[in-house]
């Protein structure tokens, strides 16, 4: 993987931890802030005077990129970093080509050791675990606690038809929480968040009956699938697995066969609980014509892996994750990234018939699937009643009624000025949430309709 | 049921089986486990093969907007000043970007606006700087559009102020008294005598901002009320309504309280001229009408008398029988036992009434006149120094300062910032450098911060590294929060111009 060097003010800024930061780092992001500035064949660095005595030293290893300064700052990248690197993406002659001072060729050395000594030690991990025994005796215990699990979840589901879901409706939150508080101690998060969705669906009006069934079949499916664990083809029972909350090892996946194609980021979304925030990056093969997840996760105000952001494509392989129809992926092999203008195959390959027949081909092999990816070009808002549906030529989706009371309609609105655009939205087999847009007028760019930070 | 059945329609079916519960459904229904199974292939079938063909209506395409976008390091300063909900910086964010023909970025268009429909005052600066977008938006969404509208009177305007809430009617009132404000009082008139007393105060109060010659019968009328709230608001709206015969009367009464006795003097036979203040020793039941006071709160009744009288006259009409100038008249009253009196009573009626003959004079005297015994009366100066040419404003309250001896910091940003018009570059500097000389005191930490706040956007960003010193030299261990806040809004500021400036 090469250092990327064309960065643009905007792909900087798409780093920022918030807009504070973004801000302040663009205050940075001039010369004069910065003395002994410098750049070697894989990294930048400079001083800058803060408000303490000595001035930071702001250094980037621009590998992946990776941030690293000598202020008190807990936001991550700090405004130096961002500052340093905006001030690389529009003025690369302002740092002079040099040997690293200790301080930046030390780091970089300790980076590449950390590296290594955690590879170490994931590997001397990985050793100690294969005792064989000591592992069996573990894969057992979680299967019986998860089998418990399933059968309470049986027991609990067929009593809500026998007795009504009028009778829950007093109480469903309550009630629900117990039982995925159960699903959690039995090592079956997947059930929990199941069992967790159900009084909201609850609550969704009209038609709430219908939706809320569907739920609930859905779980009976998945039971009755994992009552049956041991007798289904692998890849059906790797989903199974994941949708009970299963994690799949990483390097079993890495170790894999790879996708190669070119990957552009389509889209990203975020999801937001007490311990931090999940990310969803969407990704599409230009070649392969296939979407694909990269699904991460940053506690608190931790960053995420900043070297994918929307807008950006790179030649490389992605290892799929075991699934009757593979989405969920990780970068195996990455070459140089570009930015990625809104050029996608032709139309007729991303109808809105030809995004929802991708999207039931993978359901009828995993129907468990919460959400998959819709590239729409040519796609613009239109009026239904007093909503919005998204208009495709003479083709319509729904849009998810959140998005509708939020300002994401109105970012998107204005960003497209109501001219077709490519739109990015998540599918939900109900409605459609748009995350980001392309379009042809802003040169092209990926504008994010979702935030990071939580409302 | 078969699975053959529509997907949907089973659903539809088997709803209301699942809301009653299988064990109640009657015989025919399917037992928990069928319903479950009936339900996972249904809703599967469902989710994969749902396809959609709504009624939908398009909508107009925004125009496109010849001037360039704002620059994203522009944009993102925008996003933050949104972010920390700071309005004054929002409006001038806006208006440096009018200044410089630059538009809000599409994608903050739609924050930018749902902050604005927020407020209570709504800068016209923001819809401006937002564009085409912004009123294409704003015509596409209702919660936005009101505030557009309101600048134009509705068709129904007389039928709205019939049938209207008290605070539609007053909004109605506004919008018509901006465009024409002699139809505004036809509304009034024509309901009048079946409004009740508290809406009639409110209206009237509402004519205070925009009075003119034209309500002045109306007004007079008023004076008559039944109520006393609303004959003391119509009084003082005509207070301020320059060449009332509300003002004319007061000086007629006032003039009495102030004798002048002219000698002829020994030298070169000039006229010699004796001053002195009188007022007023019992309350003439006539001026009640014109809602003059009789108990005063705290001081003599004399004083609170004779201070009603000037606050409401014409300061030129007070001085023209002794023939002296407004400085030189101030200066002979200057060693008057009612002095001090004389100077609030005649700050306010500046104040209150710029329009009057001569008043700029008047302000320059009472303002050099203003030492520090007069200290409470420098936030009612502040219209005197709006009367005033900014520049002019500028020096003038320089030159107070500088002429004080042992001034403290407080009494100078008082001065300082006694003048809501934003500052100058050389003002801003030359007053960051006499704030500095300044000691603050410990015990005024907190009135410091307040006054660091209000100057901290009146200040010219040119001067914020200076502005910057003195705040972090006053509190050389913990900055009080105001003066935080102020410090970072002078930077926000300071960034502001450079990003649009340089």
């Amino acid at each position: 993987m090469g250092p990327m060097t064309d960065w643009s003010t905007d792909n900087v800024l798409a780093l920022a931890p918030d807009s504070g930061s973004a801000s302040a780092g663009q205050g940075l992001a001039s010369a004069r802030h910065w003395t002994g500035l410098g750049a070697s064949d894989r990294a930048i660095w400079g001083l800058c005077q803060g408000s303490g005595k000595n001035p930071y030293q702001t250094r980037i290893d621009l590998g992946e990129p990776a941030f690293k300064c000598s202020c008190p700052s807990r936001k991550f990248p700090c405004k130096h970093g961002l500052g340093l690197l905006l001030l690389y993406a529009s003025k690369k002659n302002a740092f002079p080509a040099g040997s690293e001072p200790d301080w930046v060729s030390e780091w970089l050395a300790g980076r590449s050791e950390r590296v290594a000594a955690k590879v170490e030690k994931a590997k001397a991990a990985e050793e100690a675990q294969v005792d064989p025994k000591a592992q069996a005796k573990r894969a057992a215990q979680r299967q019986a606690r998860v089998e418990q699990g399933v059968a309470e979840c049986r027991t609990w589901l067929e009593d809500v038809v026998r007795t009504g879901l009028a009778g829950l409706q007093g109480d469903a939150v309550a009630t629900c929480d117990r039982v995925a508080a159960r699903m959690v101690d039995a090592q079956a998060p997947g059930l929990a968040a199941a069992v967790r969705r159900v009084p909201e669906v609850m609550a969704s009006g009209a038609g709430w009956e219908k939706r809320t069934l569907e739920l609930l079949g859905r779980l009976h499916l998945l039971l009755a699938a994992a009552e049956k664990l041991g007798e289904l083809p692998p890849a059906l029972a790797g989903d199974v697995r994941v949708a009970l909350g299963y994690t799949q090892g990483k390097d079993e996946v890495l170790a894999g066969q790879g996708v190669a194609d070119r990957w552009t980021v389509i889209g990203q979304n975020f999801e937001h609980d007490d311990r931090g925030t999940s990310r969803r990056l969407w990704l599409w093969g230009s070649g392969t014509q296939r979407p694909a997840l990269i699904a991460d996760f940053a506690a608190g105000n931790q960053s995420f892996d900043l070297t994918l952001v929307p807008g950006m494509a790179f030649e490389g392989e992605l290892a799929f994750f075991a699934s009757g129809s593979p989405l969920r992926a990780l970068v195996k092999t990455r070459g140089d990234a570009a930015w990625s203008g809104s050029t996608f195959a032709p139309l007729e390959q991303h109808t809105i018939a030809a995004n929802l027949q991708r999207c039931a081909a993978a359901l009828s092999q995993n129907p468990w699937l919460l959400r998959w990816p819709l590239l729409l070009p040519a796609t613009r808002l239109a009026r239904a009643g007093d909503g919005w549906l998204l208009q495709q030529g003479g083709e319509t989706l729904p849009l998810a009624p959140a998005f509708m009371r939020g300002l994401q309609l109105w970012r998107l609105l204005a960003a497209t000025g109501g001219r077709p655009a490519t739109i990015i939205a998540e599918w939900d087999g109900l409605s459609a949430e748009p995350v980001g847009v392309f379009t042809a007028e802003q040169a092209a760019r990926y504008i994010e309709l979702v935030t990071r930070q939580a409302a | 049921m078969s699975a053959n059945v529509q997907p949907s329609r089973m659903l539809t079916e088997l709803g209301p089986v699942a809301i009653l519960g299988s064990d109640r459904a009657g015989k025919d229904a399917p037992a928990p486990r069928q319903l479950l199974n009936l339900a996972a292939v249904a809703g599967t079938r469902a989710r994969a093969g749902r396809r959609f063909a709504a009624e939908a209506s398009p909508i107009g395409e925004c125009p496109q907007e010849p001037c360039p976008l704002a620059t994203p390091r522009q944009e993102a300063l925008l996003l933050r000043l949104l972010g920390e909900m700071d309005a004054a910086l929002i409006v001038e964010w806006c208006t440096h970007a009018l200044a410089k023909a630059v538009r809000v970025p599409p994608a903050a268009v739609p924050g930018l606006l749902a902050w604005w429909a927020r407020q209570n005052r709504r800068a016209p600066e923001v819809l401006a700087a937002a564009g085409t977008c912004g009123s294409w938006l704003a015509g596409l969404n209702p919660d936005w559009n009101r505030p557009v509208a309101t600048a134009q009177v509705p068709a129904n305007a007389e039928d709205l102020w019939q049938t209207g809430s008290i605070l539609e009617r007053m909004a109605l009132l506004q919008t018509v008294r901006a465009q024409d404000p002699a139809r505004g009082v036809e509304l009034l008139r024509s309901t009048w005598s079946a409004d009740a007393a508290d809406d009639r105060r409110k209206f009237v109060e509402l004519l205070l901002a925009t009075v003119c010659p034209g309500d002045e019968p109306f007004l007079e009328a008023a004076l008559d009320d039944k109520s006393k709230q609303v004959r003391r608001e119509a009084a003082r709206a005509l207070a301020r309504l320059p060449g009332s015969g509300l003002r004319a009367r007061m000086a007629e009464r006032a003039k009495p309280t102030i004798t002048i006795t002219k000698s002829k003097g020994w030298m070169l036979g000039r006229e010699k001229i004796a001053i002195a203040i009188e007022p007023p020793k019992a309350y003439d039941p006539s001026w009640k009408r014109d809602a003059i006071e009789e108990t005063p709160a705290d001081k003599g009744q004399r004083a609170f008398w004779f201070t009603q009288l000037v606050a409401g006259s014409d300061l030129s009409a007070l001085a023209q029988p002794s023939g002296l100038e407004p400085a030189a008249f101030l200066e002979a009253l200057s060693g008057d036992a009612f002095f001090r009196e004389l100077l609030a009573a005649m700050t306010t009626s500046a104040a209150i009434c710029p329009g009057q003959p001569d008043c700029v004079q008047w302000a320059e005297a009472i303002i050099a006149r203003s030492s520090e015994r007069a200290f409470e009366h420098l936030q009612e100066l502040s219209p005197l120094w709006m009367a005033q040419d900014q520049q002019r404003s500028e020096a003038l309250r320089l030159s107070l300062i500088s002429g004080w001896k042992g001034g403290t910091a407080q009494h100078m940003w008082k001065v300082l910032a006694a003048d809501p018009r934003p500052w100058s570059q050389g003002f801003s500097q030359q007053a960051a450098m006499l704030l500095q000389k300044v000691h603050v005191k410990r015990e005024y930490a907190w009135e410091m911060g307040v006054n660091l706040w209000n100057a901290s956007h009146l200040l010219h960003p040119a001067a914020a590294e200076a502005f910057e010193s003195i705040i972090t030299e006053s509190y050389p261990d913990k900055l009080d929060p105001n003066a935080a806040k102020s410090l970072v809004r002078s930077r926000l500021r300071a960034e502001m111009h450079r990003e649009f400036y340089s």
